[in-house]
């Protein structure tokens, strides 16, 4: 006996059916369409609305876009976007708080504490903002001055439980040893974020991850990592860090080929050299090429931003196998600018591949004195001899 | 890649210039869309209405909120609530008239509130804008139905009773002359360009709040070069200090105070979306003869990002196996599984969030006992400015301001300090016009001004017509209800004892020595009122004409 259908069940099926063959289809297909690039098109277009700014308000809307641009693409070219945005406008409108504001965060974004420094005091107005205590507080960490730094953290806390501000803490809490405190607080920030801002939670997803892998477990940061890019899809930032992940777990081929489409979207220098690094015992010419491509790169970058530059320029040539005559140079500048521990240990690791091991000793001595606690620290300083509290 | 960069990028705060629409009166600042950088959200309660419908006994319950994506257009990542709990009515107040006599009186409200589980409507949204309305904790037991938005709909109880329902867009019931109000608290977000990490320093700035216009108080006092501005138009903020130096009211040559208010709606022309109910007595408790206060209070929710994973980021396999299954069962199609949602805003009084929480996003929820030191000593601040005003006005006050002759910018740490100011006004009994509030004719107390603040929700009588503080009537002009809180209802105003409309008679402004000569806030709304559920005007159509105000 035949089944008989009805017709809102026929309707049901065939919509079922065609349906199935869409989803994969597009399943199948390569997902250009992004999260990230969906962004990246938004941003454009409201750069390009406001690219000739008539009024004061459409110079800081200029200011702004291109700012969530520059944060976005992290391209030294954007960044300088953002900076020429700013004096434009300035000239043309004279100063106020919202470009002495902007100028802070970017100076900040850039490594220029001074500048950052010097901005904040010209906006009396804002001191008391809760967007400016998390800037002198940040600060603070940059500069090496922990105590004021998780006073203003856990103040800003206090004052309004924002998700920031508990990324914030969760950041100062991984890099004083207190990795199960970070992620903790980590989950809680992530916990806070809506639905809207899928961008926000990838990107404390991607911060769960990196408490994992800094703490050598490298599955579980994989895991993070997924969750974050298919929270919001197409972020190179995100890609580069399962491309890491993959490289620790084993997978290179995976691994090879994810930092060669990032390198292709993103042209960072750190990510060629990573890449450099996994092909040096295999095809040595490749990596050779690899660093000189990266050598260029970084110079670019040094030319326009020198102290942002320098931190990934000094990493990578910690990871190459030969020396580079200039590693002390650009280490010892890099910790004039920022004297925190992070600056610190990349010089007493330079040190170290300079074969110094007294000015290495010293200087993890002096972080020894500080909370700053990561277990990179604590391995340099295992192999240097130096104990806990400074004591060798 | 370690390091700042990164650490950085999206902690940024965000900053959006340009004028975004005044929300209303009553958000916390996660949501106070006044401030230049937070953007409308449909998370934004405006009001709760709540009053008996006419010729049953069934309460009507109206939750408004920021009509987004559009007017008749839901979110489906927000969830609504309207906590409904009939209790019955209780004695008049009888307690020492002290501050420890308010205490304890709240002490053991306190404890019933401990156990304040109450019956709720839980809403939720599919893609399709149809809504699941669920009904939790009546007596009659859970269900739901999922109805058709922007139109009348009867949802059957389990009982055989006959809900109705109304959720969609209309226009706004709130009639307001909003920048008034703000420019009687030099509240700087609603005139220049505040962003929200400023909302302690830079919201309310020290300066004598007043109804009367101050000599020389350049940034707020009304522009006749600038007539927009603090009504659309924001402008930078000038360097300070901003305190105030000087050392009376504003006067023109013809003697006349220049009145903060200009009684115009700057709600008119705009929408709202709305959950409306009009819900039998008899389904919300088993008592409905006994029980005739209906305590209320909507919230809002957002759902969160890590729950939206699991539906957002899944394998293509399992998001096209949800689809498919959702096809065959509807529930599905709506998340209202309440962990999965941050609360995000409260409404229960109205007025109280602006003029008493200071819009703390912490001071949500009905229960804000543990506030009342604090609201003691913001209603003597408040005092301090409304109370000069109005005996300059010749009118009699509750609030003892020591007579001076112009307001003052105070502000008390301690609550038994302020509480003397305040001690009449708080326990003063709140005159009525006439016996229209009061149908019934039942011995119903009338209110106390502390009684209605706190707890933080509406309370509707249903042996009243429900006019506030009996509940909220659409017609009510409760923001200058509010202000006449500070009048001595011991005293006359005119040929009469001062009541709650003594401040919304023309008669009475046009005989005042001040310019505009108007009543505070509209009288009426900007469209008349149905005469039949849901009793909200039709919506304005969009990009439509609005009415000039």
């Amino acid at each position: 006996m035949p089944i008989k259908i009805s017709t809102p069940w026929r309707l049901r099926l065939a919509i079922i059916w065609v349906s199935c063959l869409c989803l994969c289809t597009a399943a199948c297909s390569p997902h250009e369409d992004t999260d990230y690039a969906k962004e990246l098109a938004r941003l454009k277009t409201a750069i390009a609305k406001f690219d000739a700014p008539a009024s004061k308000d459409d110079a800081l809307q200029l200011v702004y876009y291109r700012y969530q641009y520059a944060s976005l693409t992290v391209d030294y070219d954007d960044l300088k976007a953002v900076e020429d945005a700013i004096a434009a406008a300035r000239r043309t409108y004279g100063p106020s708080d919202d470009l002495y504001y902007f100028g802070a965060y970017l100076d900040f974004k850039l490594h220029r504490l001074q500048g950052t420094q010097d901005l904040m005091a010209h906006m009396p107005n804002a001191a008391d903002s809760t967007s400016l205590q998390a800037l002198r507080a940040d600060l603070a960490l940059q500069q090496g001055r922990y105590t004021e730094a998780l006073q203003g953290y856990e103040d800003l806390i206090h004052e309004r439980r924002t998700w920031d501000a508990l990324a914030r803490l969760a950041y100062y809490r991984l890099k004083t040893g207190q990795p199960e405190e970070a992620d903790e607080l980590y989950r809680q920030a992530a916990d806070m974020i809506p639905a809207k801002d899928m961008r926000s939670y990838a990107w404390l997803e991607l911060q769960r991850g990196l408490v994992a892998l800094e703490y050598g477990h490298y599955e579980q940061a994989l895991e993070h990592y997924r969750i974050a890019d298919r929270a919001w899809s197409g972020y190179w930032l995100i890609e580069e860090h399962i491309a890491e992940a993959l490289r620790l777990t084993g997978d290179i081929p995976a691994s090879v080929a994810l930092y060669k489409k990032i390198i292709e979207r993103t042209h960072k220098p750190e990510y060629v050299t990573a890449l450099a690094n996994m092909l040096a015992a295999e095809a040595p010419a490749a990596a050779a090429r690899l660093y000189r491509e990266a050598d260029i790169l970084f110079g670019r970058q040094l030319a326009l931003y020198p102290e942002a530059a320098s931190g990934h320029l000094i990493e990578s040539l910690l990871q190459k196998q030969d020396i580079d005559p200039r590693l002390q140079e650009y280490a010892e500048r890099n910790h004039a600018v920022r004297p925190n521990s992070e600056a610190k240990l990349l010089l007493a690791r330079a040190y170290l591949k300079l074969g110094k091991p007294a000015q290495a000793r010293a200087l993890i001595g002096e972080i020894m004195q500080t909370p700053w606690r990561t277990p990179q620290l604590m391995s340099v300083a295992a192999e240097l001899g130096v104990g806990d509290r400074g004591k060798t | 890649m370690k390091g700042l960069l990164k650490y950085l990028t999206p902690a940024l705060a965000l900053l959006a210039f340009g004028y975004a629409h005044a929300a209303d009166h009553n958000d916390p600042n996660a949501v106070n869309s006044i401030y230049a950088d937070v953007p409308v959200s449909g998370a934004d309660l405006y009001d709760i209405f709540a009053y008996p419908a006419d010729g049953a006994d069934n309460l009507v319950v109206q939750l408004t909120f920021a009509p987004l994506p559009e007017a008749g257009v839901f979110d489906k990542d927000l969830m609504y609530q309207i906590h409904l709990d009939p209790a019955p009515r209780s004695s008049d107040y009888s307690d020492a008239e002290s501050l420890e006599g308010m205490i304890a009186h709240f002490e053991a409200l306190k404890q019933q509130f401990l156990n304040f589980k109450t019956p709720y409507i839980k809403v939720s949204f599919n893609d399709r804008n149809q809504a699941k309305v669920a009904f939790i904790g009546f007596p009659g037991g859970d269900f739901h139905q999922i109805v058709e938005t922007n139109q009348v709909a009867d949802i059957e109880t389990p009982r055989g009773q006959t809900i109705k329902a109304f959720l969609g867009g209309r226009d706004d019931a709130f009639f307001n002359n909003l920048h008034g109000f703000f420019r009687s608290i030099n509240y700087a977000p609603q005139f220049f360009k505040i962003p929200a990490a400023s909302y302690k320093t830079l919201a309310e700035l020290p300066i004598p709040k007043t109804l009367l216009e101050l000599e020389g108080n350049d940034l707020f006092n009304y522009d006749p070069a600038h007539p927009m501005h603090g009504k659309g138009e924001k402008y930078d903020l000038p360097p300070g200090p901003y305190e105030w130096k000087g050392d009376r009211f504003k006067k023109d040559a013809d003697g006349n105070f220049r009145f903060v208010y200009d009684g115009e709606d700057d709600q008119a022309g705009r929408n709202i979306n709305t959950l409306s109910f009009e819900i039998p007595m008899a389904f919300m408790t088993e008592s409905p003869q006994a029980e005739r206060i209906v305590r209320l209070w909507g919230e809002s929710y957002v759902l969160k990002a890590s729950a939206k994973i699991a539906h957002y980021a899944p394998s293509w396999w399992t998001r096209m196996w949800l689809w498919i299954k959702s096809m065959f069962q509807k529930e599905l199609e709506f998340n209202d599984r309440e962990s999965d949602y941050n609360k995000v805003d409260h409404d229960g009084v109205p007025f109280s969030d602006a003029a008493l929480s200071l819009r703390y996003d912490d001071h949500l929820g009905p229960n804000n006992l543990k506030f009342l030191r604090e609201f003691t000593i913001r209603f003597a601040h408040l005092g301090w400015g409304f109370g000069p005003s109005i005996s300059a006005l010749g009118l009699p006050t509750c609030f003892d301001h020591d007579n001076s002759p112009v307001s003052v910018h105070k502000v008390y740490t301690l609550a038994t300090e302020a509480f003397p100011r305040v001690k009449k006004c708080f326990f003063q009994k709140l005159n009525m016009p006439d016996n229209s509030w009061n149908p019934s004719g039942k011995d119903i107390p009338l209110k106390r001004t502390f009684e209605i603040f706190i707890p933080n929700l509406t309370q509707v009588d249903m042996d009243t017509n429900g006019t506030w503080p009996y509940g909220r009537r659409l017609t009510d002009q409760v923001a200058t209800r509010f202000l006449a809180t500070f009048l001595d209802m011991g005293q006359n105003c005119g040929a009469k004892p001062c009541d709650i409309e003594t401040l919304n008679q023309p008669a009475l402004w046009e005989s005042a020595p001040i310019v505009p000569k108007t009543v505070p806030n509209p009288l009426t709304n900007d469209k008349p009122f149905l005469g039949e559920f849901p009793y909200l005007a039709e919506p304005w159509p969009k990009n439509g004409e609005y009415p000039k105000h």
